[in-house]
């Protein structure tokens, strides 16, 4: 006799096309060990099935109503974030160029320095030309 | 009147607010018990709850309305919780805290109320053990009450398939649960 074993579970779910159905019913009139697994498995899904413990759920519409507006939202605010970051941008490089120029406050104390530097050696540089002149004269005459 | 899911798909493709929103009433609850089984965390199965919606709005306009709006939502779930579980770098199901999210039970005996959650302990445990595909077939089977078509939907694959999953998960089960639950016995089931 070729037990149904294999066939138990769907024929408990009702999963059984009725020719199958009626096969292993037939087999289950005359086999003592296909009824012991018929037992089994349904005690085995009762336990499983009375062990389904879920929470119920609060309704989650609020929350996914609030996502579903702030995906449409994205496009404007990412738009004016992105406008507002891009303005930042450029007044820090419009800035950062015109420090560059020598008549930016960044460059005063190098500026003051150069023409202190100039100034303390002007007299040597007038001598030097007056005597250049005195050379011409001299070569002139 | 309650209208199909069918057509309140449609409706949402639509952009019809409030047949998403009927929707969404209609089947938090699977789509929530389903991931809580898949990930063990309430609050991670409410985010892929929520997830999960979102993601059935986005393809409203792609459903192929063909009666199947229940395999073809938790096919979706399913899919969050296996990303969600990847992220985890955990390839496998893992049992939620029976004690901390159980429900007080109205039972009016305490002991037969305590050897309920023990077993209901587990079975959970048990069935957390299971590979992921045949505990998915389990979970869909067993507490969601799909067909052996609409878990092949859901999981991708074919009837016999299915069948062999579901095979091999309770001759598991059987195994580790030996000497659990009420000795309770069904004559007919369908």
């Amino acid at each position: 006799m070729k037990h149904v074993t294999h066939k138990i579970q769907a024929y408990l779910d009702g999963e059984l096309a009725p020719a199958d159905r009626e096969r292993v019913l037939a087999h289950l009139e005359d086999c003592a060990a296909c009824r012991r697994e018929v037992d089994d498995l349904n005690r085995l899904f009762t336990t499983v099935e009375q062990a389904q413990q879920a929470p119920t759920l609060a309704p989650i519409w609020p929350a996914l109503a609030e996502r579903l507006l702030e995906r449409r939202r994205p496009v404007w605010s990412w738009s004016y974030r992105g406008l507002a970051a891009a303005a930042a941008l450029t007044g820090v490089l419009v800035g950062w160029q015109l420090g560059q120029t020598p008549t930016g406050s960044a460059n005063a104390p190098a500026v003051a320095v150069e023409a202190g530097y100039l100034e303390a050696r002007l007299p040597s540089l007038d001598q030097l030309w007056l005597q250049l002149d005195e050379l011409d004269g001299e070569a002139g005459s | 009147m309650s209208q199909g899911d069918d057509i309140l798909m449609q409706r949402t493709a639509a952009g019809e607010e409030q047949a998403f929103r009927q929707l969404v009433a209609r089947w938090q609850q699977p789509v929530f018990a389903f991931l809580l089984h898949m990930l063990g965390s309430v609050e991670e199965a409410e985010d892929m709850t929520q997830d999960t919606f979102l993601k059935v709005h986005d393809q409203a306009g792609r459903y192929q309305p063909a009666g199947r709006f229940r395999s073809w939502l938790l096919r979706i779930a399913g899919n969050k919780a296996r990303s969600a579980l990847r992220r985890r770098r955990i390839l496998r199901w893992v049992s939620f805290d029976p004690v901390r999210h159980d429900r007080p039970g109205a039972a009016a005996d305490p002991l037969q109320e305590l050897t309920r959650r023990e077993t209901a302990a587990e079975v959970q445990a048990a069935i957390a053990t299971l590979p992921e595909r045949q505990r998915a077939a389990l979970v869909l089977k067993r507490w969601q009450g799909l067909s052996y078509q609409e878990i092949a939907d859901v999981l991708q694959t074919t009837v016999p398939a299915v069948e062999s999953l579901l095979q091999r998960a309770a001759e598991t089960l059987r195994q580790r649960l030996a000497g659990a639950g009420p000795p309770v016995a069904r004559k007919e089931r369908s």
